[in-house]
């Protein structure tokens, strides 16, 4: 490859993925040693930017659209500009197809990821019942698209299907420019459903999505030219790197190692799966005096994180940290003024009923009875090719 | 390596990832949890938003207890010490959250004068602390048989049943596959309260000791062996008014409720064969508990090593049949 502008910036783009690569603290099981190092190298660099220049004090640490994860990324563009002039300088040809297919290997294994998160409904979950019952307009639209998703096991498993096959494409020569096509598609969507709903996880995305762009460029002319030229085109062999010229025993090794990745972090739990919690129920007030701060409260829920939702009568919601004493009939609740109040309470798994006592009253009982939530039309799992078949 | 990839990811395909995935925020909001109080949330790990990120499932965060020590005061009272800790499993770190002194109003292992021993064992079995069992320092109680204690004599069979409780008979009146394990029972008279006074026995380890059975359910943790045979064993201490005795025992299976009965006199007890044959689950989340996992950077190491031998091999072969 001729030493030139374009190449400049190949290197300086191929670094600043490469190193997003290494720093993002992604989520994964088998590299949860990775937040460490990104917290280690840039947090009190980031923070101290975060504070003196933006003016902003960063709680959320190094996550999804936090404030120092976008200062994390524009330091590490930075550091990119800077380290390509030495790259750039050496030749950079073979070190710069090592990071293409590192970064490629890093795209098949994240669309995995997030597939097979998508086809075992462990991203988009079935909504809990506090959702189900809060009403449509009094829901941000980041919760009601999240749930909205959660409640379709076929697009869930449709489209975890399709990023699960964009992943296994990726992993192989004859197939990868197919896998990044549809990749971007995939990506593209993504990136357009969270801006459009304000969902958490933009700038990530926007990350995985200019990803698959970039590892597209190569083959940008030869694309355009079958498709909109309609020229005879054939697609140019991909360039080797230093470690896969001649050594074919690396690209094998390297393609063992991403799907063993990929089957160590589907295995992971390297913790055990964690069952609904005790009492993860809805519970409608029947008797008895239920008010909280002067507000009356009509339902409760208990949520799978360990949550108890109070539903007051004007539809407000109210949540509690909630921890279940079972050996000494109590429910601990906090609130996010950390002061905690135990309730004694008393369930009746039979009938569903739940007794509670006011620690302050404790003549005063509150008698609650379970609701059946799981029947709600939202989790109903309706299917009709006609429409008169939906009112049957 | 290609034919190969196939079965390999179809395996994956087949596995069942961790926790739920989402964002911190989509997080607080799923608990109806409002913007005012988000920050609240993220600054202390005890409302659990550490684990989530980038929209994907989550590395678990367990919180877990710790008993330090309990202190018997009267039959009815004891105090427990406790910290609780919040473990990051991304990180391993633990971070003390908040520490606590309870005292317990008639607690069924604490409040009475159980034996030690019997509390020890009782505790390893159905709590989850984090620390061992040994570590806790007990003060007041003791080894010596208190005058309501009751030693039971119990006989084996060859596989893990029981086939008598002091020359009565043990007889097999329901056989019940769990898929959880922990499993939570529920027990209680289901007749009319006539006095019915039971002792209740899993795999020969005393649950209940001269408990007088009442309308109200009361649940007890259980922790099967897995793959074998776990006898409950209804041992009766009288008759009541109405014999036999009878006790409704209630269990969950794939979430739905079973309900059984047990009944035993003074010639004969009544038994429940559960079976566990599933890999084991978290249940409830108190108490809960810390598994160790094993450790991922060597999990990577055996990872990179493998793929270097197969690729090696690969080509040795390909090189072989060219």
């Amino acid at each position: 490859m001729k030493k030139s502008t374009p190449l400049f910036f190949h290197t300086q783009f191929s670094l600043f993925f490469l190193l997003c690569v290494l720093f993002i603290p992604f989520p994964l099981t088998i590299f949860r040693f990775q937040e460490n190092i990104s917290n280690f190298c840039f947090k009190k660099l980031c923070t101290v930017i975060a504070e003196n220049v933006f003016g902003k004090i960063p709680t959320a640490g190094i996550s999804s659209d936090a404030v120092l994860l976008y200062i994390l990324v524009l330091i590490l563009f930075l550091l990119a500009c800077l380290l390509s002039f030495p790259v750039f300088k050496k030749q950079p040809d073979r070190v710069l197809g090592l990071i293409r297919k590192s970064l490629v290997y890093y795209l098949a294994l994240l669309l995995l990821k997030y597939g097979i998160d998508k086809v075992t409904s462990s991203q988009f979950y079935s909504p809990e019942p506090n959702i189900l019952h809060t009403s449509f307009g009094n829901m941000e639209k980041d919760i009601l698209f999240w749930s909205t998703l959660g409640t379709s096991r076929l697009y869930n498993l449709l489209t975890g299907g399709f990023e699960m096959i964009a992943g296994i494409l990726l992993l192989f020569k004859r197939t990868r420019v197919i896998g990044l096509l549809i990749s971007l598609v995939i990506l593209a969507q993504v990136v357009v459903v969270n801006l459009s709903f304000d969902i958490s996880v933009k700038l990530y995305s926007s990350f995985l999505c200019l990803l698959a762009v970039f590892l597209l460029t190569p083959y940008f002319k030869r694309i355009y030219s079958f498709f909109i030229l309609r020229r005879h085109t054939q697609l140019q062999e991909e360039e080797g790197t230093f470690l896969t010229l001649e050594r074919p025993v690396f690209k094998t090794s390297m393609k063992i190692f991403v799907i063993s990745l990929f089957i160590m972090e589907t295995f992971c739990p390297v913790e055990p799966v964690l069952a609904a919690p005790f009492l993860h129920r809805a519970f409608e007030i029947t008797e008895g005096a239920a008010s909280l701060n002067t507000l009356t409260i009509k339902r409760f829920f208990i949520h799978k994180d360990g949550f108890i939702i109070f539903e007051t009568d004007r539809g407000q919601m109210l949540d509690y940290k909630l921890q279940v004493d079972s050996s000494a009939g109590q429910l601990i609740i906090t609130g996010y003024d950390l002061k905690t109040t135990p309730y004694d309470y008393r369930y009746f798994s039979a009938t569903g009923v739940i007794e509670l006592q006011d620690p302050l009253h404790k003549d005063q009982i509150m008698r609650a009875t379970a609701i059946n939530w799981q029947d709600m039309p939202a989790l109903r799992d309706n299917f009709h090719w006609t429409v008169e078949g939906a009112g049957e | 390596m290609r034919t190969r990839a196939i079965p390999l990811l179809i395996t994956g395909f087949l596995m069942i990832s961790a926790g739920k995935g989402q964002t911190k925020l989509i997080a607080h909001k799923s608990h109806s949890g409002s913007i005012a109080t988000f920050e609240t949330a993220l600054r202390y790990s005890f409302f659990g938003l550490g684990s989530s990120n980038f929209g994907a499932a989550p590395t678990p965060i367990v919180t877990d207890s710790k008993l330090d020590s309990v202190i018997f005061l009267s039959d009815k009272r004891a105090v427990m010490i406790t910290s609780n800790y919040c473990t990051n499993k991304r990180t391993s770190k633990s971070e003390l959250w908040s520490a606590g002194r309870d005292t317990v109003l008639d607690h069924p292992l604490f409040s009475k004068k159980h034996r030690l021993d019997s509390i020890k064992g009782i505790l390893q079995q159905n709590y989850f602390f984090r620390n061992p069992v040994e570590n806790v320092v007990f003060i007041g109680f003791d080894n010596k048989p208190s005058p309501s204690s009751f030693v039971p004599d119990i006989l084996f069979g060859k596989k893990n049943d029981i086939l008598s409780i002091n020359d009565r008979k043990v007889r097999l009146q329901a056989d019940v596959q769990l898929n959880e394990n922990p499993a939570e029972i529920l027990i209680w008279d289901s007749a009319e309260e006539d006095g019915d006074t039971v002792s209740l026995y899993l795999n020969g380890e005393c649950l209940l000791e001269r408990y007088k059975l009442t309308k109200n359910q009361l649940a007890v943790k259980v922790k099967l062996i897995p793959n074998s045979n776990n006898y409950l064993v209804l041992y009766a201490h009288n008759v009541g008014q109405k014999p036999p005795n009878t006790a409704a025992v209630l269990v969950y299976h794939r979430g739905k409720p079973k309900k059984m009965f047990l009944k035993a006199d003074s010639k004969y007890c009544g038994s429940i064969n559960f079976t566990y044959s599933k890999r084991e689950k978290r249940g409830d989340v108190l108490p809960p508990y810390e598994r160790p996992g094993p450790g991922t950077p060597l999990l990577l190491l055996a990872a990179a090593v493998f793929s270097l031998l197969s690729g090696y091999f690969y080509s040795r072969l390909h090189l072989m049949l060219k």
